[in-house]
């Protein structure tokens, strides 16, 4: 069965079963209270009858005869041990005499169909008269009775569907209208981004659901600021507290490098130790941008993509150069966007110095710009490498992730270079996936449809 | 010339001043800000280096303080906070310029040369060095009678390394001063390695006596004096 996604569409057909399940109970139950009511007034009518009879009986046996003939009784007859003493004319015309058997009476009425499709029904008991012990039935057609139930079952059978959809189509709007402040705060909630978070959906002092929701979204709210301001904090203080020991390192080192008493050797050592504090600073402010990105904490302004991205190109060109690579760059649309211009940046050098690096000497690599026909703007680094295995596309974005840990070491970097450009793309509302490009070699394909653009 | 170092890291304070020494200045330091103030109105000082954080009085307090009480010594300001907001702040506060930690000491040194410098005569920067000789207005390098053939980029260079010469030139400084960019990375570093051996490639390598060196854990330099001596 399909489930309706549409919370107003479930309500209305929730509410419609419900709905048509009540009338149809009510309606059933009125049509067995009237049915009853109207046997219980033939029955009566055949009481009347029969007592009628049995007044005769006891009182004027002969004047029985004359009520057979001429009387308001159409269907009776009167049996003495089996045998029909007296019968009305219509009692054997609709053939009563063959369908009730003789000493059937059991004091109760009950309904029979005669040959030719008419509904009676019929009356026996006994009555014991001049030391005799009489039978008598009386019957009375259903005509009239039929018809009126007939009549109600089609009144509701018409009325039925027609109260249902009246009925629907009001709970589809009284849902719709439920449902409306509902939207509204989703709407406002969408609006209270991360950098937007110290803003609140109105709420009052009221109990009523809405207001509650609304108070609940504001706590949730409050505790992400918090929890933002606190990573905010962290990374002020982290960033003081590595820095602290990592300039007392280097300050160090390099004065001792200065005293001319430090020997060969041993200028090798402060050397060495000075390079690889240096890779770990480096590694420190890595993720001090990464966790600024995560965070939020950028500093937006309107950058030109292709401009930056041409830049970047010109930038790193020298390290082409150095393999013999070639480095076009397709600008088929125009995307201005707002950015942090030193993450974006450092996003697109990240994936251009990894084209690079991966690419083999004298190939291309190709960065394109361009939108699809929807007007979504795309921005794709091609390289000529050998290409990332399924299985590994989207762990090579993890922090510190290496693709093949004997070889990318000497290649330098610290395995975040593709991290912080995932992070620093997707901090700017775009997406990033690594595509298999036609010849071998990987796309890295950032998508900025998520992206406000600034514009045209 | 007398520095004031304001630093409560003594082994960062330490290292500075024998740095400072050894470079022929005399420097003096102050483990918080208020030691700092008393140093200030006793003696006199050319220049101080201030780091921003500062158990007690924080160190942009003092720097408000010392400049509404009519101090005008050049101050160079340490820290360890690099967003905008701090730097602004900074500068803001009459501070005359910043270095973000972990600094390299040569680009410490060559930001106090610059502070100490400023408000008088520039001297004519010597554009030789040994057989080498850097013409600005041709934008051309001779060395040993023969032109370099030398792109835009590689020109820069050999010109800061030239106008530093004697002194170590770190890639911060590389970065900042030649590349217009404001922070590290990888794809940096990579770029300056390349346009250096470029450069070494073309200044050095026809010739006999090598001018450009790699200081490892430092920079570089360009030094005309033997191998010993390098890191002065």
């Amino acid at each position: 069965m399909i489930r309706p996604t549409n919370v107003r569409l479930r309500f209305t057909l929730l509410y419609g079963a419900a709905l048509v399940a009540t009338v149809v109970l009510f309606s059933a139950g009125v049509y067995f209270f009237v049915q009853k009511m109207l046997i219980g007034q033939v029955d009566n009518h055949l009481r009347r009858d029969m007592s009628t009879i049995t007044g005769y009986l006891r009182y004027d046996p002969a004047g029985l005869e004359k009520l057979s003939k001429y009387g308001s009784i159409r269907y009776f007859r009167v049996q003495d041990s089996g045998s029909t003493l007296l019968a009305t004319e219509e009692w054997l015309e609709v053939g009563l005499e063959q369908i009730i058997p003789p000493d059937v009476a059991d004091h109760l009425p009950y309904s029979i169909s005669t040959p030719d499709n008419q509904r009676l029904r019929i009356f026996s008991i006994h009555e014991p008269a001049q030391t005799k012990r009489f039978e008598i039935t009386v019957a009375h057609d259903e005509v009239s009775y039929r018809r009126t139930l007939n009549t109600l079952g089609l009144i509701i059978m018409l009325i039925m569907p027609v109260s249902i959809a009246v009925s629907l189509a009001v709970g589809y709007l009284i849902a719709g209208r439920v449902l409306a402040p509902i939207s509204a705060i989703t709407r406002r909630a969408e609006a209270i981004t991360a950098d937007k978070l110290s803003e609140r959906l109105p709420a009052d002092d009221s109990h009523d659901e809405l207001n509650r929701l609304a108070i609940v979204f504001n706590q949730t709210f409050a505790r992400l600021e918090e929890s933002f301001g606190q990573l905010r904090q962290f990374t002020a203080d982290a960033s003081h507290e590595l820095r602290t020991p990592l300039t007392a390192i280097r300050s160090i080192g390099e004065t001792a490098l200065r005293q001319s008493s430090c020997v060969v050797d041993c200028r090798e050592t402060i050397g060495s130790i000075l390079e690889e504090t240096d890779r770990l600073a480096q590694t420190v402010e890595a993720l001090l941008l990464l966790s600024r990105s995560d965070s939020q904490a950028l500093e937006k302004k309107p950058v030109e993509v292709g401009e930056m991205v041409a830049d970047v190109v010109d930038f790193l060109s020298v390290l082409a150069e150095e393999k013999e690579q070639k480095i076009q760059f397709e600008q088929n649309a125009k995307l201005t966007i707002n950015a942090d211009f030193g993450v974006l940046r450092r996003a697109f050098l990240n994936l251009l110095d990894n084209a690079i690096k991966y690419s083999p000497k004298q190939s291309i690599i190709t960065i394109s710009l361009y939108r699809n026909p929807d007007g979504d703007a795309f921005l794709d680094f091609a390289d000529s490498g050998p290409g990332i295995p399924d299985g590994e596309k989207e762990q090579i974005f993890n922090r510190f992730y290496r693709l093949d840990s004997g070889r990318a070491r000497s290649k330098g970097g610290a395995g975040l270079g593709l991290a912080i450009a995932k992070t620093a793309i997707e901090a700017h509302g775009g997406a990033i996936t690594l595509l298999d490009a036609p010849g071998g070699g990987a796309i890295f394909r950032i998508n900025f449809a998520g992206q406000q653009e600034m514009g045209p | 010339m007398r520095i004031l170092i304001v630093e409560d890291e003594h082994k960062i304070a330490d290292a500075v001043k024998i740095g400072l020494e050894s470079e022929g200045y005399e420097a003096v330091t102050a483990a918080t800000g208020e030691e700092g103030f008393y140093c200030l109105s006793t003696e006199p000082f050319d220049l101080m280096l201030l780091d921003l954080m500062l158990p007690g009085r924080d160190g942009l307090d003092i720097l408000r303080a010392l400049r509404a009480k009519g101090h005008t010594l050049p101050v160079l300001v340490l820290t360890g906070r690099d967003t905008v907001e701090d730097r602004v702040l900074g500068l803001d506060s009459g501070a005359d310029d910043y270095l973000v930690k972990p600094f390299a000491f040569p680009e410490l040194l060559a930001r106090i040369r610059l502070l100490l410098r400023r408000g008088r005569q520039e001297p004519i920067p010597n554009m030789t060095l040994a057989d080498l000789e850097l013409n600005l207005a041709t934008h051309q390098a001779v060395r040993g009678g023969q032109t370099l053939d030398l792109t835009q980029r590689e020109f820069e260079l050999l010109d800061y390394l030239v106008r530093h010469q004697g002194h170590v030139v770190s890639r911060e400084m590389l970065a900042h001063d030649i590349w217009k960019v404001k922070e590290r990375s990888t794809p940096l570093d990579n770029v300056i390695d390349v346009n250096i051996a470029r450069l070494r490639r073309k200044v050095d390598d026809p010739f006999p006596i090598k001018l450009i060196r790699t200081l490892r854990g430092i920079g570089f330099t360009a030094t005309s004096q033997d191998e010993h001596d390098q890191a002065n």
